[in-house]
């Protein structure tokens, strides 16, 4: 901490850090100084004037008046934020800046959490003296997300100082002079920033609303709020849902010192809407008929405990899901041990995911790398991104990683395709899939051979990274390259100095990737899917988990479910159509059910759920609850704890029973060693002349927000995207329809593009709920 | 003790003969001051339309919570109540939504009849509270005074308001 100096705030005597904002001093002591510009995360801009307050190097100094955002504090001071001279002076400021601020409070979605309404009858100003006519704007179409009412700013550009500043937007700016300042667009069109959502909060009044919460208004003071985790990505940021009557309204970020601190992206904040699609089947139903929890639950014990009894202990599979909770996974590991059988549970829809998020997730929560928290990745001053697009797969990052660009950073990209972080790159390496981990090697071994002549493309990234203070590597595990993530723990490993602490971060698929990577019993997916294909397998449970992704699609997975004797479907949302299977369980979606989350860090958070008067009330993990009970196996529920079922260390075990959801988190610590899961690491594949890469959008690549009706506005529409050289080497012209790799039912159109890497065809990856509504050419 | 008697009996005289205080209501009805608190309405602005912009104060300042609202939007732009419930069994007549309404939309007229036998004819709806007359303040209508723009009532359109700015002119 820095030295503390004395200062006196209204009489009052006051120890503070020296060389602090006076303003943020004074709003941490809890005193109300009005403010509007200043803003923690952005900073004082000094232009609205309304923060004066009387002050005075010392005691016998005279004082003056002074904006105290713009002041540091020094020992000594006096400060009178109450003096008769300060307070008249804010009363006018306040009476300009409303002198046109329309009467629009009651129609006004900003009203009850409104900033201006606040200063207002803080600064006491009561009555509007102008009976000048007010000047008024025309409003602009800013997309989906946002709603524009120009009318209302008072220039306090804390909208463009966070868009263009903070989050290095280029399309939301300030036009015009004098008292005809204008913040919007150019032209209407929908903000192109994934972090524009934030305009809403930023904004002190009503200028920029939630255009989705403006369709179902409620007054905030209306709301149920519970504590949430974030689960459209593996950041695990927290959130604070609102909910009233049978919906969920609105999302905002509930601020967590070392992850969101004031922000959050669009995915998190518009994506929670899938929660009001609920399962077209609200009631369960059997082989499609429907009938009771109860009955539905009492006919799924029985027949699972016919299959253990008849065909072993070897019979049933099940998929447990990585964005589900800790809680719902260990429930669903529970009912095999009531039904006496063995977990055969598999998280995960390809064998290379499988290895790489297991390999991940062991080198994250056995710390054997340091991971740092999002605040810490603002402060590093070297990134280099590896094998993925911040901007889709961890939106956050793309954040974190723009204020240590800020502060100077020197950034570099390894990855197969172009995403928007590239453009603030010192240099961009545009790499094959299948050459990533080979790029990240090169690096390494000039990094270690300081004699050796350096390749010149990776000259710069070496030569930054050694005279670099506080290195960050991120990497992908999205993609399912193992070598890759090995690679880029070797790098960071040999890259760690004992005085300069380096930093590695993977990110993952889902929320819970983490956390599901240390479950003991995790089965390889292609080696459930033969037990299922070979009818070794009798019976399958799917948990949270997309059958249709699982199978490739749809028909596949109807073979595979007839040809078993019993199935059962636990969902939160519609996956496949409920009669395909025996049992069809409808669940209570997540921000309405409680449960844990391991982020990327490792550190568990409980996410509260809304108590809202839903048709569903049950989570996943309580209908699996419900089961083991019908199974009369009760006493294993008290008996069962977190390191049976996962890989943490057992003295863990009350802690994490006791982990609330205020505590900020706590990290676990998994007992998975990273050395045996490199050393069955699969071998690289064949090596083949075009390979598929699959972008990960930040709207409508993950599953469930893609659900979300603006999310799925504001997708991208699927393609095939090809470097135009292999294009022209090919004869494919522009618009053509090509068949997807590894999908060839399904054919798409050929999109140009110059910033991915020869040999490479990339094609969004699509959750199979929207993969099935895309229009598929069919060959004549 | 007949001395009592007689004594009371005078009393008894002495009011056979003046006028009774008591009317016989409901075939006489009593005269009820304007300002007092009765059944609730939803009134209209001076054109016509409805004056609720459901902007929940009545419900929050609402004691004891007896209404429930549900904005949303017409497609000419104004904001009104898709729902707006009063449970008049709940209601306790205290006029706080009708001080707290900023347009003069909800206001509490002299009708005092409305029991009931059943609880659940006194959930009065949407439909069964808005009336088309102003009721108090005739002249009043809120979307001409706020800057929000309707279908009818472009920006700048509205009382004492400058046509919109053009921002990208030099002109002074």
């Amino acid at each position: 901490m820095s030295e503390l100096v004395k200062i006196s705030i209204d009489g009052q005597e006051y120890q503070v850090p020296a060389g602090a904002n006076l303003l943020q001093v004074c709003l941490d002591l809890g005193l109300m100084v009005p403010h509007f510009c200043y803003h923690e995360a952005l900073g004082p801009a000094g232009s609205c004037r309304l923060c004066a307050a009387m002050v005075a190097p010392s005691a016998e100094k005279p004082a003056q008046l002074v904006m105290t955002c713009m002041t540091k504090v020094s020992e000594g001071m006096v400060v009178k934020i109450q003096d008769p001279y300060a307070k008249d002076f804010r009363r006018g400021v306040i009476e300009y800046l409303m002198l046109n601020h329309p009467h629009d409070c009651p129609v006004c979605d900003e009203g009850g959490e409104c900033m201006l309404q606040d200063m207002t009858v803080l600064s006491e100003h009561i009555h509007r003296r102008s009976r000048f006519p007010k000047r008024t704007w025309r409003n602009q179409y800013l997309g989906p997300l946002i709603h524009h009412e120009m009318n209302r700013c008072i220039t306090c550009y804390r909208c463009v100082r966070f868009y263009r500043e903070y989050a290095l937007g280029k399309d939301l700016g300030v036009f015009g002079s004098r008292d005809r300042v204008y913040f919007g667009r150019v032209k209407d069109g929908v903000l192109e920033s994934e972090f524009a959502g934030n305009l809403v909060d930023v904004c002190p009044t009503g200028v920029f609303t939630n255009k989705r919460f403006r369709e179902v208004y409620s007054r905030p003071w209306d709301l149920h709020t519970a504590r949430a985790i974030c689960v459209h990505c593996s950041i695990g940021c927290n959130l604070l849902p609102g909910g009233r009557h049978r919906t969920l309204r609105r999302i905002k970020p509930h601020p967590h010192k070392e992850l969101n601190r004031f922000f959050i992206c669009d995915r998190g904040r518009y994506g929670g809407e899938y929660v009001n699609l609920y399962p077209r089947q609200t009631r369960p139903t059997i082989a499609g008929t429907e009938v009771g929890f109860r009955e539905a639950i009492h006919h799924a014990a029985t027949q699972l405990r016919g299959i253990v009894e008849q065909h072993g202990t070897k019979a049933i599979v099940a998929l447990g899901s990585s964005r589900a909770s800790l809680e719902t996974n260990a429930a669903l590991n529970l009912l095999f041990k009531a039904l006496g059988a063995e977990p055969q549970i598999v998280y995960y829809d390809s064998d290379e995911e499988y290895a790489a998020v297991r390999l991940a997730a062991s080198l994250t929560t056995s710390r054997a790398i340091t991971v740092p928290t999002l605040v810490e990745m603002e402060k590093c001053d070297f990134v280099l991104s590896i094998g993925g697009d911040l901007t889709g797969e961890a939106p956050m990052f793309d954040l974190s990683v723009r204020q240590a660009i800020r502060a100077g950073a020197a950034f570099f990209v390894i990855s197969p395709r172009a995403g928007k972080l590239d453009e603030f790159a010192r240099s961009v390496l545009r790499v094959r899939p299948d050459a990533l981990a080979q790029a990240v090697e090169k690096i390494l071994q000039a990094l270690s051979n300081p004699a050796e002549t350096i390749a010149p493309e990776i000259a710069d990234i070496v030569q930054a990274l050694r005279s670099a203070k506080k290195p960050l590597f991120l990497c992908s595990a999205i993609h399912g390259d193992v070598a890759l993530i090995k690679a880029t723990y070797d790098l960071a490993k040999a890259a760690h100095q004992e005085n300069r602490p380096c930093f590695l971060a993977y990110y993952y698929p889902a929320a819970n990737s983490v956390g599901v990577a240390l479950a003991n019993d995790s089965l390889e997916p292609t080696k459930a899917l033969d037990l299922l294909r070979t009818g070794t397998a009798k019976a399958v449970i799917a948990v949270e988990h997309d059958l249709a992704t699982f199978f490739g699609n749809l028909e596949n997975a109807k073979g595979i479910l007839e040809k078993c004797a019993f199935s059962m479907i636990v969902s939160s949302v519609d996956s496949i159509p409920p009669d395909m299977a025996t049992v069809w369980l409808p669940a209570s979606p997540h921000y309405l059910t409680s449960g844990k989350f391991v982020n990327y860090e490792g550190r568990v958070q409980h996410s509260e759920g809304l108590s809202l008067a839903t048709p569903l009330t049950d989570g996943p993990a309580d209908l699996l609850l419900s089961l083991i009970e019908d199974l009369g196996k009760s006493a294993l529920l008290e008996q069962a704890q977190y390191s049976d079922i996962f890989a943490v260390a057992a003295e863990q075990n009350v802690e994490l029973d006791e982990l609330t959801a205020k505590d900020g988190g706590i990290f676990i610590r998994g007992q998975l060693r990273p050395t045996d899961l490199m050393r069955d690491s699969s071998p690289s594949l064949p090596k083949r002349e075009m390979i598929r890469w699959d972008i990960i959008q930040t709207f409508g690549s993950e599953e469930l927000s893609a659900l979300a009706p603006p999310i799925a506005e504001l997708a991208a529409p699927a393609r095939i995207e090809m470097h135009p050289d292999d294009m022209a080497q090919q004869n494919i012209a522009e618009g053509d329809f090509v068949p997807v790799p590894d999908t060839p039912s399904m054919k798409l159109k050929v999109v140009p593009n110059p910033n991915l890497a020869r040999g490479t065809f990339a094609v969004p990856r699509l959750p199979a709920h929207v993969a099935s509504q895309v229009p598929v050419e069919v060959q004549a | 003790m007949i001395r009592d008697l007689l004594t009371g009996l005078q009393i008894t005289a002495k009011y056979i003969f003046r006028r009774p205080i008591t009317f016989e209501y409901p075939e006489e009805k009593p005269i009820i001051p304007p300002r007092w608190r009765g059944r609730i309405v939803l009134t209209s602005d001076p054109d016509g339309e409805e004056r609720c912009v459901a902007c929940y104060l009545c419900q929050a300042v609402c004691p004891v919570q007896c209404i429930d609202l549900q904005a949303t939007h017409r497609p000419d732009g104004r904001r009104v109540a898709a729902k707006f419930d009063i449970n008049f069994a709940r209601c306790i007549f205290c006029g706080f939504c009708e001080e707290a309404c900023p347009t003069y939309a909800i206001q509490l007229t002299p009708d005092f009849e409305m029991s009931a036998t059943e609880r659940s004819s006194l959930l009065y709806h949407k439909e069964d509270l808005q009336i088309s007359g102003t009721g108090k303040h005739p002249e009043y209508s809120f979307w001409k005074v706020s800057g929000v723009a309707i279908g009818g009532k472009d920006k700048g359109q509205g009382l004492n308001e400058e046509p919109p700015t053009n921002y990208r002119s030099n002109m002074p």
